[in-house]
């Protein structure tokens, strides 16, 4: 008993103390962690499931070929994202477009070659709005925006 | 001799009777992804063809040639040669590939080696054997710009029970007249098996 105070008089219990709050900080902060990474997991798992075709297009401007650029959006677009993070999207005019897809947190980030002749990347923002089994809501983050319903 | 017959009749009533067990056959969406034995199976083949199709139609070669020359390229099928443990049927994929071309309108597509002897042979019999107003002619085939070829690899890491493949398709589109590479197409499969 007397060492016992002895050693909390001392002061040995802040080690002791430290460590118990380093590791209880540690488990606390990983626990959100974890649970983003599951929900991440489940998210990018929704989106490979299946093959997405827009079956609405909220806004006008993103079926016209001026305003977008030469690759409109419209009513029965497909798109699809591979387990190994590369889309791919075709269009009515059968223009294609392919590159890599990264989810963070709700925004979808494709990245993909330019519409030219030149060697470059370009990147095109979506924000997904909902996101189940059957149905994938998008809007566009780039100008011109709009929303666009997958099926 | 009885028994004798007796067997005889037990096994000849067993044989039929296990012939006539009932058979299940189900209709199924042909997108629809099913995994029994874990090979190569028509879930690869069409995400190939997809990733493959895509990639090609969307990169700057097509943008390139058409600017320079004014028209759709033309290409000519050439051997995806399969490397893997596997039996695969490369045709499944380059069909779709092709199909996407023709349909696209950007890419013209002609006959491989085998049906362009097919063709060159039904031409002969017509010039013998058709009337003049239909004849085909010889000499006007459509000269290809670019060749479609490639390879298909395979790895396989197995211990026990679980095995691991990784399968590597390499799809390759190179200028017939200056052997340039201008298109290079890869799709990787990595594949768990618990047994």
């Amino acid at each position: 008993m007397k060492q016992r105070l002895n050693f909390l008089r001392h002061g040995g219990h802040k080690p002791v103390f430290m460590l118990m709050m380093i590791v209880g900080l540690g488990v606390l902060l990983s626990q959100p962690t974890t649970a983003q990474e599951r929900n991440k997991r489940q998210r990018e798992s929704l989106l490979t499931a299946r093959k997405w075709t827009i079956v609405n297009v909220k806004k006008k401007k993103l079926t016209k070929l001026k305003k977008m650029d030469g690759f409109r959006l419209e009513e029965g677009n497909e798109l699809s994202f591979a387990i190994d993070h590369k889309f791919g999207y075709k269009n009515n005019d059968y223009e294609y477009m392919a590159g890599k897809w990264v989810l963070d947190g709700n925004k979808i980030l494709l990245v993909h070659d330019a519409r030219d002749a030149t060697n470059r990347l370009e990147n095109t923002h979506f924000k997904v709005i909902r996101l189940s089994k059957t149905e994938l809501y998008l809007k566009r983050l780039d100008r011109p925006k709009g929303k666009l319903v997958f099926k | 001799m009885k028994n004798i017959k007796l067997i005889f009749f037990v096994v000849a009533s067993t044989v039929i009777l296990g012939s006539c067990a009932s058979r299940k056959v189900t209709r199924l969406d042909p997108a629809e992804q099913i995994d029994i034995s874990g090979r190569w199976n028509d879930t690869d083949s069409r995400q190939v063809a997809e990733e493959m199709t895509r990639d090609v139609l969307s990169k700057p070669w097509l943008e390139r040639f058409t600017g320079q020359q004014q028209r759709p390229p033309v290409v000519i099928i050439g051997v995806v040669i399969n490397r893997t443990h596997e039996h695969i049927e490369a045709e499944t994929f380059i069909k779709d590939i092709e199909r996407e071309f023709i349909n696209s309108g950007k890419v013209r597509v002609v006959e491989n080696g085998f049906f362009r002897e097919k063709l060159r042979e039904e031409k002969e019999q017509q010039q013998v054997n058709a009337s003049l107003e239909t004849q085909s002619r010889i000499a006007q085939e459509l000269g290809a710009d670019f060749m479609l070829f490639g390879v298909i690899n395979s790895t396989v890491d197995q211990l026990k029970k679980e095995k691991l493949v990784n399968y590597k398709i390499n799809l390759e589109l190179a200028n017939l007249e200056t052997t340039e590479k201008v298109w290079l197409g890869d799709k990787e499969i990595k594949k768990y098996i618990k047994n």
